[in-house]
């Protein structure tokens, strides 16, 4: 038992350290960088697992869609900034401890592998405008014949942005519930399943329906594991962790996070997904949207959640 | 040079003199502060103790939030402090995630800010405004590697204690009793 | 780099002169090493520098202002003020907000609606003043001059009682006197022919044991005391801290005694109990020094530690040994007199002489470590015709309160109700807050009722002034002169206060006011110099002070004189046999107890807590809590509750109550502090708060009003004193 302690502070009047310093827009932008990273990450490994001709319409659709979601990702990273004007001192440093740097830079190498992958495997629709510019026509060319070396920088990019959503969190070292490497491995394995599930929500072959429904049950079957690992290493790491833990396990945000992330948004789709693969039930939409809805939901839960417990009182 | 600010205990009463001299001197915001007080009672009736101390950023030497700032605008100064350039800062926030302290603030123009141990009056051979008003003198800054400084003859008294220090951020404000 | 030096000096010898050199040094050589200043913001300390002297209490610290564009950005302490030696305590670095209160008074209103409605409308300085002259004239020539009382409190109410007295009234009322000091005056001025004064002449820095009973050092933020008793805690010398609550100056002490409220008396007989029968008193200097030493060896006899155990709670043998260690450190020893003294009424006066009694037989009045006599300076009056020939004050009415060393305001205040000796017609307020201020607030109010002119003198839109037919804004302290300020310490001088900045709206100085008052009522001659400073070069140049010197350093210092025996003084007492009385013919004669006896006081009826109440650091009474600077400190706006008292009572930390008296009277709302730094038998409350003047647009509705609960007073028969610890209350809880 901890002796009685009572705390008074200038603090205690004005400004709450508990005070929320990041609103909607991290959440927003983390999940949207994961489902991007997911998105690169599971259409560049199809290209190399299954061969660009397999690459169905629902996937390319999904390759021209990232750059779009990213873009709007780092939209509201921007709106978030309170000094707007400097935005561009983002891009006159690299700050290699600073995993917000590293993101930055990475997101700019992002796009152009993206493009490239686009301009590889355009949707149909897409061929005739890009066809008008001839020097597009000759990158298309280019990046066609290297398709496998992008997918490779798709891979390699994808895993880098995935875990860099969670490493952002976890390198804030003042956070307690978020003081876990497990943090990185989270946010890739939810990236992955929120980027498999998007494409399965586009997905109209029943084949590729297959691949990518057993593929989210592995990564939604890693994440739980991870989610694991990240709750119990908390419990055991002292009696402030376990006050972050709590908070997700009997506080505020149990409900949330047990009941809609955990339950909706991992178990209920594991198991609709695990009797469609076993012919028992229809594919339906509502696994991917549950996917999806749980891996926003977790990043609220988790930027929310980690900002109510501090190292010190008052 | 490293400047380091300690802080006798024994001396403070806890008044918040240094709050608003730090307020006035550096005008800080309403509802932000640099520095502030923080009274710990332990025990109970009526054995009981007081730790009164006046709390700031701990300009640490391994400081997470220099280590998370993207743009290089949080960094430490040549003299050991740690500072924000607010020509540099994007107001991302990243550094007031990672200061287990609590001690940094948007300021109403959008950078962040907190407490630079007021190299612009140590510079000026002045003391820290914090430290000039506290009745008490419980507050002093200076080199810590100078052996006849007021900082290291109080460290050498006694132990010196830091805020938080499963923090692991290596402090270089102390407490000595 | 100007004022390091005399920062650095002071500091630098606490530790060791040998340092010194070495750290002056490094600190000029910080400047090469630096790298260039870094984009921090707007300086508070550039612009222009004004020296002057404090008001936010009444210690009057030596301060000065910066001044950029006519604004002031930044106060701290005068180096050169003896009283601040470059320091500050958080209410006087926090005057800018006072400054800057967006609520500050800054026409002179006229009241149109019934009292206490609070409904005024601005009018001009002419017709106000034209408004308050016609009215004492009125009261003059139906009731006489000496009809118009003066209630006040600071330095700024110099004028106004040169004004009325020149009037022809001396009835001059402070609560600063029969609410405040005015026991532990008497009762040192009884003893040793000399009160403590203010700023008390107490050694604490060099003291090797300090006693305090209540005096909550550290809350009670005044600047030099608060230095010296750092000092105290610093050097690890003996601290016993008397007190029913953890106070911060109990979190220093050796030895915490958390007595049982209103039995301290019982306490200090067991110590001289001690002290006597064990014949720890200084002996040379008793024989020298003290008359009645047998009478009090016989007095003590029966107040044995074990005695004093039962009525105070405390422990015999902690009695016993704290009472050696005391004797131990002497002479160099303080029993702190207190200040705020009026706490049980007949209690007090005897329990200030226990006090100086203690004191007397340590040796400790004179010597090093104990109390000092302070050096001043001689200012010479501006000349002015004498004033005319006044009835004594109305306060008293024969017999009563013998000893009492100013009129009592409470006494006054009576007058004003029954009109007996004589009737008071008009009361002029300044720069004291009567509702807050003043126990039995129904009192108060009938007073009022009976008033034909009431005048508030006032920064604030305070309780008071709701009350009043005219309210007069005066400029703060920042923005006025006042007359010169006599430095009563080890190093005596006068100090001078001036603007910094302009006041706001027509806000006008007390000097201003009060000549312009004075020149309509027909006192032109006792006003005859055209501006202060014409009044104040003159005063200085009768004085041999330099003027511009003043101006420009705002203190001036006399040459240092031996103030302890240790350095050559002299000791002398002003007492009728020129010795230590410790045995009070005088007290004798008026027919009261000549040796402080303790009385009990009544129990709590049950489910009741006494009332007790003080100060906070960040605060000074209710003329800060308005200052939005230091309104956003700590909490001290809550009642502190015993936290297993609290639990008992379902009462959580934070919970918000109402507190009910023993005579039905109700607080506003306040918060619970559900604390273990509280005995059980008693709450606490800081004074100053709970504020219902909608002016106070910031502190009105916040925490509740202490004095509100004040409804019953004890009365100290020896000098009026009105003790304010015997009301008691209990919880109603707040949905
Ligand atoms: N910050 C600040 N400082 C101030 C002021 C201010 O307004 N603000 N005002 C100034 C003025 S005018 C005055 S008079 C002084 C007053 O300050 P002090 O003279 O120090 O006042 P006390 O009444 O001695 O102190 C209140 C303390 O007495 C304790 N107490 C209550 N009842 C008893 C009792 O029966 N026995 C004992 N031993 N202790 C008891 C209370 O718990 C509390 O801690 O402060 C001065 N200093
Ligand atoms: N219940 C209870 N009653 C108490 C006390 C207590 O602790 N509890 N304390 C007692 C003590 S120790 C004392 S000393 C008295 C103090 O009682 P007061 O002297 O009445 O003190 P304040 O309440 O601060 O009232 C000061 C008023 O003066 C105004 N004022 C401030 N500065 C200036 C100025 O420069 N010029 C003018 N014209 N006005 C100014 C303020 O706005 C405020 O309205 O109260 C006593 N009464
Ligand atoms: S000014 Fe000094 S005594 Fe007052 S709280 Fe600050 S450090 Fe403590
Ligand atoms: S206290 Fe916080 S802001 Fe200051 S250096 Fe350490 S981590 Fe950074
Ligand atoms: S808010 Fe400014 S100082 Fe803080 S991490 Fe972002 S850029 Fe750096
Ligand atoms: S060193 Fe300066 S900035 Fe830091 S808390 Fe003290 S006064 Fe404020
Ligand atoms: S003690 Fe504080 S409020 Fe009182 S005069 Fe000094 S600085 Fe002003
Ligand atoms: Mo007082």
């Amino acid at each position: 038992m901890q002796p009685h302690t009572e705390i008074d502070s200038t603090r205690s009047a004005a400004i709450a350290l508990a005070e929320r310093f990041w609103g909607w827009e991290i959440p927003v932008y983390l999940f949207l960088g994961g489902l991007v990273a997911g998105l690169m990450l599971a259409v560049s490994a199809a290209v190399i697992l299954i061969g660009r001709d397999r690459i169905t319409r629902a996937m390319k659709l999904g390759l021209l869609g990232a750059p779009v979601l990213l873009s709007i990702g780092m939209g509201a990273l921007f709106l978030d900034l309170t000094y707007k004007l400097h935005v561009f001192r983002f891009y006159t440093t690299l700050e290699l401890s600073a995993p917000m740097s590293l993101g930055s830079w990475v997101l700019l190498l992002v796009y152009p592998v993206q493009i490239a992958l686009v301009i590889a495997m355009p949707v149909e629709e897409l061929v005739p405008w890009l066809d008008r510019v001839p020097a597009i026509g000759r990158a298309r060319e280019i990046a066609a014949a290297h398709v496998t070396k992008l997918a490779w920088a798709g891979v390699g990019l994808g895993v880098a942005l995935g875990i860099y959503t969670g490493v952002l969190l976890s390198a804030t070292v003042a956070r307690p519930l978020w003081s876990s490497g497990a943090l990185g491995f989270l946010f890739l394995a939810s990236g992955s399943s929120t980027g498999v599930a998007a494409l399965m929500f586009a997905e109209e072959d029943h084949e590729a329906l297959g691949w990518l429904g057993r593929a989210d049950l592995g990564l939604i079957a890693f994440e739980l594991a991870v989610l694991l690992l990240w709750i119990v290493g908390l419990m055991t790491q002292g009696p402030l962790y376990r006050e972050a833990a709590a908070l997700l396990l009997s506080g505020p945000w149990a409900p949330a996070f047990l009941g809609m992330v955990v339950f909706g948004g991992l178990i209920v789709p594991a198991a609709l997904e695990g009797l469609a693969l076993r012919g028992r039930a229809l594919h339906s939409r509502l696994v991917p949207a549950l996917v999806i809805a749980g891996g926003l939901l977790l990043r609220f839960v988790i930027v929310y959640a980690g900002q109510e417990v501090g190292f010190v009182a008052g | 040079m490293r400047r380091v600010m300690v802080i006798d205990a024994r001396r403070c009463v806890g008044c918040e003199a240094c709050v608003v001299a730090c307020k006035t001197e550096n005008h800080v915001p309403d509802g932000a502060y640099r520095d502030w007080v923080v009274q710990e009672t332990r025990g109970e009736y009526p054995s009981l103790e007081l730790t009164i101390q006046s709390q700031r950023c701990n300009h640490c030497s391994n400081a997470p939030c220099v280590a998370n700032c993207p743009t290089g605008a949080s960094h430490y100064r040549g003299d050991g402090t740690v500072q924000v350039d607010r020509d540099k800062c994007t107001g991302c926030r990243a550094c007031i995630a990672s200061c287990p302290y609590g001690a940094r603030y948007v300021a109403p123009e959008g950078h962040v800010e907190k407490c630079t141990l007021c190299v612009h009056r140590l510079d000026r051979g002045k003391p820290t405004a914090c430290e000039e008003v506290c009745p008490t003198s419980a507050i002093a800054t200076g080199d810590r590697g100078d052996r006849g400084s007021v900082v290291a003859l109080r460290l050498r008294r006694g132990t010196a204690s830091v805020v938080t220090p499963e923090a692991g951020t290596e402090p270089n404000v102390s407490y000595v009793r | 780099m100007g004022e390091t030096p005399p920062f650095a000096r002071r500091r630098f010898l606490s530790l060791g002169a040998g340092t010194a050199a070495a750290v002056a040094a490094a600190r000029i050589g910080l400047s090469s090493d630096a790298e260039a200043s870094i984009g921090t913001s707007d300086p508070g300390t550039d612009g222009d520098v004004v020296r002057s002297v404090c008001e936010v209490c009444f210690w009057k610290c030596g301060i000065q202002g910066h001044v950029k564009a006519g604004r002031l950005t930044k106060i701290q302490g005068s180096p050169a003020h003896p009283l601040s030696n470059g320091k500050l305590c958080p209410r006087g670095v926090g005057a800018v907000g006072l400054a800057y209160d967006p609520d500050r008074l800054v026409k002179p209103l006229l009241r149109v609606g019934a009292r206490g409605s609070d409904s005024m409308k601005p009018v001009s300085w002419e017709e106000a003043i034209g408004f308050l002259a016609d009215k004492l004239d009125g009261i003059r020539k139906k009731h006489g001059p000496e009809a118009v009382a003066l209630f006040n409190h600071g330095a700024g109410a110099s004028w106004f009682k040169h004004l009325f007295q020149a009037y022809g009234s001396v009835n001059f009322g402070a609560p600063s006197f029969a609410q405040c000091r005015g026991p532990r005056d008497v009762a040192f001025d009884l003893t040793f022919g000399s009160d403590p004064g203010s700023p008390e002449i107490l050694d604490i820095s060099r003291s090797n044991c300090v006693v305090l009973l209540g005096s909550h050092l550290g809350e009670n933020m005044h600047n030099t005391q608060v230095q010296d008793f750092a000092e105290l805690c610093a050097r690890d010398a003996d601290l016993i801290v008397v007190d029913p609550r953890f106070s911060t100056a109990a979190s220093k002490a050796k030895t915490w005694l958390p007595i049982r409220p209103g039995t301290d008396t019982a306490l200090l007989l067991a110590w001289i109990h001690v002290v006597v029968t064990e014949g720890r008193h200084q002996r040379e200097y008793v024989e020298k020094h003290t008359n009645g030493w047998g009478e009090l060896s016989a007095h003590v006899a029966t107040f044995t530690p074990e005695w004093a155990a039962v009525e105070t709670g405390l422990d015999a043998e902690i009695i016993r040994t704290t009472a050696r260690r005391i004797a131990a450190a002497a002479p160099a020893v303080m029993v702190h007199p207190g200040r705020h003294a009026s706490w049980y009424g007949p209690d007090d006066t005897h329990r200030a002489r226990a006090v100086a009694i203690l004191n007397g037989i340590l040796g400790a009045w004179g010597h090093r470590g104990g109390f000092f006599r302070p050096n001043g300076m001689k200012l010479a009056k501006y000349p002015t015709p004498a004033y005319p020939k006044a009835k004594p004050p109305a306060d008293r009415r024969p017999g009563e309160a013998p000893f009492a060393l100013e009129p009592l305001a409470q006494g006054l205040r009576r007058a004003t109700i029954d009109g007996q000796p004589y009737p008071i017609k008009g009361w002029f307020v300044y720069g004291t807050n009567l509702i807050q201020a003043l126990p039995q607030r129904a009192e108060t109010l009938k007073a009022i009722e009976a008033l034909d002119l009431l005048v508030v003198c006032d920064l604030l839109p305070a309780e008071i002034a709701s009350y009043a037919d005219v309210v007069l804004p005066e400029a703060s302290h920042l923005e006025r002169y006042d007359d010169l300020l006599g430095v009563s310490w080890h190093r005596g001088g006068v100090a001078l206060r001036q603007p910094m900045i302009d006041p706001p709206g027509e806000a006008k100085p007390g000097w201003w006011i009060a000549r312009e008052i004075g020149h309509t009522i027909g006192l032109g001659a006792y006003f005859p110099w055209k501006d202060v400073k014409e009044y104040l070069a003159e005063r200085c140049r009768l004085s041999n002070v330099d003027f511009a010197e003043l101006q420009r350093e705002g203190i001036v210092l006399s040459p240092a004189k031996p103030t302890v025996v240790e350095d050559g003084l002299a000791l002398t007492f002003a007492t009728e046999s020129g010795k230590i009385e410790l045995y009070s013919e005088k007290l004798k004669a008026a027919g009261f107890d000549p040796l402080p006896v303790f009385r009990r006081q009544d129990a709590a009826p049950p489910g009741y807590f006494r009332l007790l109440y003080g100060r906070a650091a960040a605060h000074t009474f209710g003329r800060t809590t308005n200052n939005r600077l230091l309104g956003e400190l700590s909490h001290n706006d809550r009642v502190w509750v015993n936290a297993k008292v609290a639990a008992d009572l379902g009462i959580a930390d934070g919970a918000t109550v109402r507190l009910v008296n023993q005579d039905g009277v109700e607080s506003a709302p306040v918060k619970v502090k559900a604390t273990e730094r509280m005995r059980g038998d008693c709450v606490f409350m800081v004074h100053g708060w709970g504020h219902t003047a909608k002016g106070l647009r910031y502190a009105k509705g916040k925490g509740a009003d202490d004095s509100e609960l004040v409804t019953r007073v004890a009365v100290d028969p020896v000098m009026g004193g009105t003790g304010m610890r015997v009301n008691f209350v209990a919880f109603r809880k707040e949905a």
